[in-house]
């Protein structure tokens, strides 16, 4: 737990000492919640002695009440101020995440990576915004008040003091212990839980599987099965920490029961005054308190160093480098090194090749989405490492994978292509790109406002407002993957027409599928298992009887394909 | 006040719903209950030693046996509270897991009995959202809210008794605080409430911009619009902090002052009580007893009051997983025997879909064993069609038969026994090659495997992987390409045999690499059967015994492909864009003459 609050304390930067302060402020007020004890034991002691008036018990009432306001104040304070440092630190930390992301090479998203991203900004971060700071206070001030309460005891009576001591040192080696057990069952019930989620999701997604297949008492029992044994788990979980919950805790009443017994002892026998024996029978049931939260506090903790984990493995991935320069010198030319080729500007390049072949890999290389390992690519003669990333990407539109929109009306998305477009030239894209008439019988017209990620819209709508979106861009070069660029074989007519306006007088990079594409292309690239293994154009390649022939008879045969049944 | 009452009412109704899913639930619940009691009786034992030694010590009295006595006894009731109060939470924790585990099954068995229309609507992003987080939501408060909160109420009770035993006075001065802090929290919640509403935007807002940001990074990195994306992101993060901040702020003063303010009745008790002793109305040992009890009713005062929000808490989560468990389900006919022949008839379907007519007054019949093709523009209905057949939705009016009879009159399983609907949904399970395609018929051998595996085109990349048929696939078969799950749900298919196929063209056909190989593979599972297709390339159905063309819902005109071309009407008007669109001269002929053969 120690080692919690200093990664907490570094974690929190330049709000250090925001959070100390807070702590400080939390400190005293965890001390004057002593003050009703104290007054107790006045009380008592002015009874016993008999020198009890009514402008002492005045007295008394004024010593309560206001500490009883000033722990008020200094309540609000401290939670402002420690509150307020929880989310002045996660609100840098988004930030500063933020800004890196936009250095990260593309190919870091992943599925896989987009979700941990997207949980660790948004369920992690919070978790410990919301309860960090409070379960590091508790934490701190826990062992600090503990600490303190020890020393009063031991002024008070040096045997009571080292019952107290005993109780305490015995108690942290029951916490290590107890924190190995839950490590370890939280370790099987994560576990667990992802068979769980396994589970779901096969379920959820095959559930149109399981229904045509009528496997629905099979696949019910897998899921059944799991959660189940989620239920299990979860419970052993509970068992497997009733017992040492009760030792620990346990253990404590044990301490209060010694105390207790002790002072009675030692007031019978008049060593310990009768009043300060009392309030020693009062103040022991609230020493331990912090301490036996300790236990239900570790298991929080470690909940937020999972999320603290998680949070720096994503914001330690490696930056790329940004190149210094920001203009293109020459003819916008694009050289590959080792795996040699060169794309003169204006021209079309086709790279055609079995999926997995290295198509798609020399695409993301030219607009620098990884980086190359050896040799170099040149764009214009520059290395393009040597290129700020925003000049090389200005000098390319791509219709890709994802078309991805995002949510906001339908005017500004297109609009994302060129910030400084008038309606008029939104309109004018919008019509080359095939996508007017549709928008304009949307009941919003261009402030139709898309869902998260255009879920809205039709795949081959979003699909052509992409393409409106890189006419508005206007860059230089194209690279187009043709395959997933008609995603709805419905729209494939008005895709087409609007992908040829938007590759007119453009140099064109394409993966390409489409016969007549290939057919008019300046280059085209074979590429296979990484390697480019035939070039040239549609009529030599042909000629040559190699792979590229064995491609193009294949897709023929696809293209005239008729359905028919055999009987 | 009789709204009250009837609020009263409403929250014991969510209790007893949401726990009506755990098995033997009131059994758990009892025995958490009640060791949880226990568990607050004995805390307040040791309260009651101190008092007798109190008694003792002013009356002389106190030897070493009474002191261990009750030393003893503080010591065995202090254990018992914790052994109590350990088994009770662990009940309690039984009693929440098994409730989830309740629930969970019942969404289980909900989903088969939906129609998989309703499934899609949700979508098995939602689905697992409610199955596993909706759900795991509700186990803090289940295991603690009630089992705590009930005993939680009863030691608060018993403390304040005792009290009352003590000192009348006292006992109603102590009370006093309660009142104070349940206006103050009131107040709390009131000043909060139209700060929270914004709060909840702002945090909705951030998260929607996170996810923006991130899944948009490819967008935003090649329009090299970097700056203002992150600029949008970072107001979002702004405003995020700065309006939950301001949220808090409204409510710290109060928690601070109900946090004080609820545990320190001790402030009216203590001045009071002593004068009240030296008034002569109240002994030593009793005065300390109340001290004492007014201390340890204070974190009871608090835990009572903090378990008022868990009914409001309790209700908002269940009730977006009551959602799902109040769709309407799918009523399933009885007939369970095969029909005689796989005619499908529409007669005047029609469906609405949100309130717009997809298909009006739809009438059509096949043949068995006939190829039949529906083409239109995109949004004419034509995937409705198959999804009526395999009743992802029902129709409004009119009926679809099958065998002459309304499919509706068939269990799902003896219609789907019918029917083969080869779509985008080509999920494979996370189970060996072999078991996946065996799918297709439980009690098919090995071998049988093997044959329809060779027909779908898919034997030879198989044989290629390193452990052929025991491959595993992966989640979702996300080991293999899309193209070769295409096939193996295609030798699944292939391997059911079921008279009627359904073909959506539109998504069958995804993968461009492989498309020859899917097409031969489509081609024999075609062999023989009533073949429905959902046309997008009117190439491949030229060949089709009859051919609808759909508009708007409606169907417009009916053929075959020259008759339809020599009609010069809709149909006419696509085939000459579509064959602009394929853009390529038929130059080839031949190619065409040639894969005839191969289809047929």
């Amino acid at each position: 737990m120690l080692r919690f609050v200093v990664r907490m304390v570094k974690f929190s930067g330049k709000y250090k000492r925001m959070l100390l302060l807070s702590f400080l402020l939390s400190f005293l007020e965890g001390i004057l919640q002593s003050v009703p004890i104290l007054c107790i034991w006045q009380a008592i002691d002015g009874v016993l002695n008999q020198t009890m008036n009514p402008d002492k018990v005045k007295m008394i009432s004024f010593v309560l009440v206001g500490s009883l306001l000033v722990r008020m104040v200094l309540r609000y304070w401290f939670n402002a101020l420690e509150s307020g440092a929880g989310f002045e630190i996660c609100e840098r930390e988004r930030l500063s995440l933020g800004e890196k992301l936009r250095h990260f090479p593309m190919g870091f998203f992943t599925e896989g990576n987009l979700g941990n991203v997207t949980s660790a900004l948004s369920i992690d971060l919070p978790f410990i915004e919301e309860h960090g700071m409070d379960a590091l206070d508790k934490v701190i001030n826990g062992y600090v008040t503990s600490f303190i309460g020890t020393c009063m005891l031991f002024y008070v009576d040096v045997r009571i003091g080292l019952v107290t001591l005993c109780t305490f040192l015995v108690a942290i080696f029951l916490l290590r212990w107890i924190d190995k057990i839950s490590k370890e069952q939280s370790k099987t019930r994560q576990y667990q839980q992802s068979k769980l989620v396994g589970a779901v999701l096969e379920y959820v997604q095959g559930i149109g599987v399981i229904k045509a297949f009528h496997m629905g008492e099979e696949k019910a029992q897998n899921v059944t099965e799991a959660i189940e044994s989620t239920k299990e788990h979860s419970i052993g979980y509970e068992e497997a920490l009733t017992i040492p919950y009760f030792i620990y805790k346990g253990w404590f009443s044990v301490g209060i029961a010694l105390t207790i017994t002790l002072s009675a002892y030692l007031i019978s026998t008049g060593q310990l005054n009768t009043s300060m024996g009392i309030a020693v029978f009062i103040f022991i049931f609230s020493l331990y308190t912090p301490g036996i939260a300790f236990a239900s506090l570790s298991a929080q903790v470690r909940v937020m160093e999972a999320g603290l984990n998680r949070y720096e493995n994503v914001s330690k991935v490696e930056e790329m480098q940004e190149g210094r320069v920001k203009e293109v010198r020459n003819k916008r030319e694009i050289e590959f090194k080792d795996v040699n080729f060169l794309i003169e500007e204006g021209s079309t390049t086709a790279l055609v090749g079995s999926s997995g072949g290295g198509k798609t890999t020399i695409a993301n290389l030219i607009v620098r989405f990884w980086d190359v390992q050896k040799g170099e690519v040149k764009f214009g003669g520059t290395n393009i490492k040597d290129l700020k990333t925003d000049t090389l990407l200005s000098q390319f539109s791509m219709v890709f994978q994802n078309v991805y929109l995002f949510s906001d009306t339908i005017e500004n998305n297109i609009k994302f292509g060129n910030p400084k477009a008038s309606k008029v030239q939104i309109r004018e894209a919008a019509k080359k790109a095939r996508c007017h008439e549709f928008i304009m019988e949307l009941e919003n017209g261009y402030d139709t406002v898309v869902g998260e990620g255009g879920s809205t819209l039709s795949g081959g709508e979003k699909q052509r407002i992409s393409i409106a979106r890189a006419m508005l861009k206007d860059a230089p070069i194209i690279i187009l993957d043709e395959a997933t660029a008609s995603v709805d074989p419905d729209n494939e007519y008005d895709i087409q027409m609007a992908l040829d306006e938007l590759i007119k007088n453009k140099t064109l990079i394409m993966i390409a599928h489409r016969l007549s594409t290939i057919k008019n292309a300046d280059q085209i690239l074979v590429v296979e298992e990484k390697r480019i293994i035939e070039r040239g154009t549609h009529e030599e390649l042909l000629k040559r009887e190699g792979r590229y022939k064995v491609l193009w008879d294949k897709r023929m045969k696809a293209s005239s394909w008729e359905i028919a049944q055999q009987v | 006040m009789k709204n009250s009452r009837k609020d009263e009412f409403l929250i014991m109704n969510i209790f007893k719903k949401v726990y009506s899913f755990a098995e033997k639930g009131t059994a758990l619940m009892g025995r958490a209950v009640i060791l949880l009691t226990i568990s607050t009786l004995f805390s307040i034992i040791p309260y009651y030693v101190i008092y007798q030694f109190i008694h003792l010590i002013i009356e002389g009295k106190l030897g070493v046996e009474q002191i261990l006595t009750l030393g003893g006894i503080a010591l065995i009731s202090l254990l018992l509270k914790n052994i109590t109060n350990e088994f009770g939470l662990r009940y309690s924790h039984e009693l929440a897991y098994t409730t989830l585990m309740g629930m969970r099954k019942k969404a289980a068995e909900k989903l088969m009995k939906l129609s998989m229309g309703k499934i899609n609507v949700y979508g098995s992003g939602e689905l697992k959202k409610i199955f596993v987080e909706n759900i795991e939501d509700m186990e803090l408060i289940l295991a603690h809210a009630i089992p705590e909160g009930v005993s939680n109420i009863i030691g608060m009770i018993t403390g304040i008794i005792l009290l009352f035993w003590a000192d009348v006075r006292l006992a109603l001065l102590s009370l006093l605080v309660l009142p104070i802090g349940i206006i103050l929290v009131g107040m709390m919640s009131r000043a909060g409430i139209s700060k929270l509403s914004k709060y909840y935007q702002s945090s909705k807002e951030m998260n929607n911009q996170i996810v923006q940001y991130i899944r948009g990074m490819e967008v935003i990195k090649i329009f090299t619009r970097g700056d203002t994306s992150f600029s949008k992101y970072r107001i979002s993060i702004e405003n995020y902090k700065n309006f939950t901040l301001d949220w808090y702020r409204s409510s710290w003063k109060y928690m601070a002052m109900y946090g004080v303010v609820l545990p320190a009745s001790i402030a009216f008790v203590l001045p009071f009580g002593v004068l009240f002793y030296l008034g002569g109305s109240i002994l030593l040992p009793k005065l300390v007893l109340s001290f004492m009890l007014c201390l340890a009713l204070g974190p009871f005062f608090n835990r009572v009051v903090m378990f008022i929000p868990a009914f409001p808490n309790l209700t908002q989560k269940f009730k977006r997983i009551e959602g799902l468990y109040e769709e309407e389900e799918l009523v399933e006919g009885k007939q369970n025997t095969a029909v005689k022949s796989a005619d499908i008839a529409f007669e005047h379907v029609t469906f609405a879909y949100q309130s717009a007519d997809v298909l009006r007054d739809v009438s059509f019949q096949t043949r068995s064993g006939s190829l039949i093709a529906f083409v239109g523009e995109s949004g004419a209905g034509k995937s409705t069609i198959a999804k009526l057949i395999t009743r992802f939705w029902d129709v409004d009016k009119g009926r679809i038969t099958l065998g002459g009879r309304d499919i509706r009159e068939f269990s799902m399983e003896a219609l789907m026994e019918q029917i083969s609907y080869v779509s985008q949904d080509n999920f494979l399970f996370n189970t060996t090659i072999m078991e996946n395609i065996r799918i297709g018929n439980p009690k098919a051998t090995d071998d049988e495997v093997i044959e329809m595996a060779k027909r779908a085109k898919c034997h030879d990349f198989i044989m290629g992987l390193p452990k052929g048929y025991e491959t595993e696939v992966g989640d979702s078969g996300d080991r293999l390409s899309g193209g070769q799950r295409q096939r193996i749900t295609i030798a699944r298919g292939i391997l059911k045999n079921s008279p009627i196929v359904i073909l959506d063209e539109a998504t069958s056909c995804t993968d461009a690499e492989n498309e020859d190989l899917i097409q031969e593979a489509l081609n024999q599972l075609l062999i023989g059967k009533t073949v429905l297709v959902i046309a997008h390339r009117l190439s491949t159905i030229t060949k089709a015994d009859e051919i609808f063309v759909l508009d708007k819902g409606e169907i417009t005109e009916h053929g075959t492909h020259e008759e339809l071309i020599k009609k010069s009407g809709s149909y006419k008007k696509m085939w000459n864009t579509y064959q602009n669109a394929s853009g390529f001269e038929y130059t080839s002929k031949e190619g065409e003459e040639k894969d005839v053969k191969i289809c047929g």
